[in-house]
């Protein structure tokens, strides 16, 4: 106890101490980083090093390769550039988001990273980012409005488009059609489609492909919007009027007869009873080793064909889901400017570069996406089924819509996703619309 | 040590205000984020009272997943414990090897969760899972579950992997307690004629008090921060069946970007953890205070 009494003073010396050294500190990493961030930004002139600190979520066979072509291109372009880019896989960029959240919110500021056009998308990160209007003034006349659009929130661009992904694309397996008989081009109408499936099911095929497994619900919720543009009440208005929040889809019959495709193919056994344990390239592979005749999916499917070895038009091909003939629907990535960049300059010459014909030309092809600009030519290093998709996104007869994932905010995939997730599992259909419009309230 | 105690202090409590600062103090920042409405941008949200909690009685999936929860504790703590004393106990009947066994009991728990995670979808993959190709093939077809695709198996799916993973440490636990019981009591139950299975009902399982709070803690503190196995294995579905508090904490604080309400989950997850482990500790020091 007498040493005790000893080392009560130093005790409470020390937490004095300790408090005041931690209530500097933190006082210290509270301050705003500005000043910080300008001396360095001083110190890399000085040097005349410039960088490029970029963040994107492409990781996967295809993607990386896309992404690197125009990087190197943009270094051949801006030589004196050092590039340092972060990839994040995950989750179609859930993962990359939530990196870059608590990045930004510390104010590690990287320079530009890969955002998903559309306003919902821009609003999650509204705070953190510059307008570029005036690069937008320069370049504006070659991208279409609606891609313009996308670009835009509250009245500000700020994001360069790089890509147009397709979705409402219907994949299948040449090989397993034939055997079992259906020629994929009288496919029309749902009834149409139902017929192909009891055909391909009697000839010992899965019908339909589905991978929403591990986490990837909402590719039921993709399924679902692309489903929406081809029954009797849906189609192209009613989806807009859906996305834009002013629909009750408690009483939609749209809503009903969606849920009901869902209903149909999973009661009659059209689906492969493992969907929801596999991944959408999982569910893709099926297609691709002729366990399964149809996928549908976006056109990101192409790249993975391609990248198990199969050659469009004779192994692989697509139709548009029944009912969407004259839809494309579809969503683009992009990259912004972010406001505080530790090197703004670089920055914008990298848009700039972007928004080129050069660089989509570079990036398109590989990655399996159409090119935004309207003057991009169409090369032979696209693959036959892209150049379909370009010659319908220019045909006048089509409506060209953003998907919800371009519309709405980042909750939109995570709700309906788990909402599509639960649905499946019990295929009431009653309860689903008053879950779906649960899940709507809560989006928009 | 005496003649420094000024160095002694310094280093005692530079660690302990880290911790109270790192532990402590983000609690009460969590607690104050969870009152306000903040989508994570900045340092925390506008102040709305208790409007996320009146928000845990109108969020469906939030019930759902609070059950899932409790559900899983349950499963995963009886089958731990049981599979633990069950194992020990044959161990301590002094089987040959029981050195070389009680390594391998262990070696899971040494395996990485996502390694883990990954071997069991392997495994309860519905149409190529070695489970039910086993099954198939020894003509017992008509025995293959749909596992992690089915909405009433997937979290009983994912307590199997974890009971897997931690049993052996349960096993470990309560080997140490056998072996501390008084030789004496053994050998005269002996002499009185008692069976084996009489020894370990009467003698060796009562006994294992003690060794049953320190699992069930240890236990208990994991299981309610599970995240990687279930996120992995099942991604939370179908639907919401195998989706615990953690990973909806995450998925409404990082996909949904409601950092406030993620963060009144997060106070959920402390009042479960004090409410369960309170009486445990009570026990304990009501024990160790007699």
């Amino acid at each position: 106890m007498e040493e005790m009494k000893g080392v009560a003073p130093v005790a409470i010396a020390g937490i004095i101490i300790v408090l005041v050294v931690v209530a500097v500190g933190a006082w210290y990493i509270m301050q705003p980083t500005e000043e910080a961030g300008e001396e360095e930004e001083e110190e890399e002139e000085e040097e005349e090093l410039a960088r490029l600190i970029i963040y994107h979520f492409w990781t996967a066979a295809g993607e990386v390769e896309a992404i690197d072509a125009v990087l190197t291109g943009f270094a051949t372009e801006v030589p004196e550039v050092e590039i340092l880019q972060s990839p994040i896989a995950g989750g179609g960029g859930q993962v990359m988001q939530a990196t870059l959240m608590s990045l930004l919110a510390a104010g590690q500021n990287p320079d530009t990273f890969q955002v998903m056009t559309g306003p919902g998308n821009i609003e999650a990160y509204s705070e953190y980012l510059a307008p570029i209007d005036d690069l937008w003034e320069e370049v504006g006349e070659y991208f279409p409005e609606g891609i313009k659009g996308l670009c835009t929130y509250e009245g500000h661009q700020y994001l360069i488009p790089i890509n147009f992904h397709t979705v409402n694309d219907l994949w299948y397996n040449v090989d397993v059609l034939e055997d079992a008989g259906v020629d994929p081009d009288s496919i029309d109408t749902m009834e149409d489609f139902y017929d192909a499936c009891e055909e391909i099911k009697d000839a010992g095929y899965i019908p339909l492909s589905i991978g929403s497994g591990q986490g990837q619900d909402f590719w039921l919720t993709l399924m679902f919007d692309v489903m929406l543009g081809g029954v009797e009440h849906g189609g192209a208005g009613y989806v807009n009027t859906l996305w834009t929040g002013e629909a009750t889809p408690s009483d939609d019959d749209a809503i009903e007869e969606v849920l009901t495709i869902f209903k149909t193919l999973l009661d009659s056994g059209y689906v492969n009873s493992d969907f929801a344990t596999l991944t959408w390239d999982q569910a893709s592979a099926y297609v691709a080793d002729g366990t399964a005749a149809f996928h549908l999916m976006g056109d990101w499917a192409l790249g993975y064909f391609k990248g198990v070895g199969m050659t469009a038009e004779e192994d692989f091909d697509f139709i548009p889901w029944p009912g969407t003939k004259n839809l494309l629907y579809g969503h683009g990535d992009g990259f912004c400017l972010v406001d505080g960049a530790p090197h703004p300059e670089t920055t914008m010459e990298w848009l700039e570069y972007l928004a080129s014909v050069d660089a989509e030309t570079l990036f398109n092809p590989i990655k399996g996406s159409l090119p935004p600009r309207t003057d991009a030519p169409i090369t032979d290093a696209y693959s036959p089924i892209q150049k379909k998709l370009l010659s319908k996104s220019t045909d006048p007869e089509t409506t060209v819509l953003g998907t919800p994932w371009t519309t709405t905010s980042p909750v939109y995939l995570s709700v309906m996703g788990k909402m599509m997730g639960a649905f499946v599992t019990h295929l009431d259909i009653d309860q689903g619309i008053e879950e779906y419009a649960d899940g709507y309230a809560e989006c928009f | 040590m005496q003649k420094r105690p000024i160095i002694l202090a310094s280093f005692l409590l530079f660690g302990s205000f880290l911790s109270i600062i790192l532990i402590y103090g983000m609690v009460g920042w969590d607690v104050a984020a969870s009152f306000t409405k903040w989508t994570g941008k900045g340092l925390i949200g506008e102040f709305i009272g208790f409007g996320n909690y009146a928000r845990w009685f109108t969020d469906g999936a939030l019930n759902e997943v609070f059950w899932n929860t409790l559900k899983l504790l349950v499963i995963f703590l009886g089958g731990t414990v049981l599979i633990g004393l069950v194992c020990a106990s044959l161990l301590n009947l002094g089987i040959k090897g029981g050195g070389a066994l009680r390594m391998i009991y262990l070696i899971p728990l040494s395996i990485s969760f996502v390694v883990s995670a990954a071997a069991w979808a392997w495994m309860f993959q519905p149409q190529h899972g070695i489970i039910n190709s086993l099954l198939r093939g020894v003509n017992l077809g008509f025995l293959a579950q749909p596992w992690t695709a089915s909405t009433s198996q997937s979290l009983i799916c994912v307590a199997i992997a974890y009971i897997w993973q931690f049993s052996g440490f349960a096993t470990l636990i309560y080997y140490t307690g056998l072996r501390s019981v008084p030789q004496e009591l053994i050998e005269s139950a002996e002499i009185s004629g008692a069976s084996t299975f009489q020894k370990y009902r009467h003698i060796y399982w009562p006994m294992q008090g003690t060794a049953t709070i320190s699992v069930l803690m240890v236990l208990l503190i994991y299981i309610l921060r599970v995240f990687a196995l279930p996120w992995l294995l099942t991604g939370g579905g179908p639907g919401f069946s195998s989706e615990v508090l953690p990973l909806y904490l995450y998925r409404v604080t990082f996909h949904r970007l409601y950092f406030g309400y993620g963060a009144s989950i997060g106070v959920l997850i402390f009042i479960i953890s004090i409410a369960l482990a309170l009486p445990i500790l009570y026990r304990t020091l009501v024990r160790r205070g007699s």
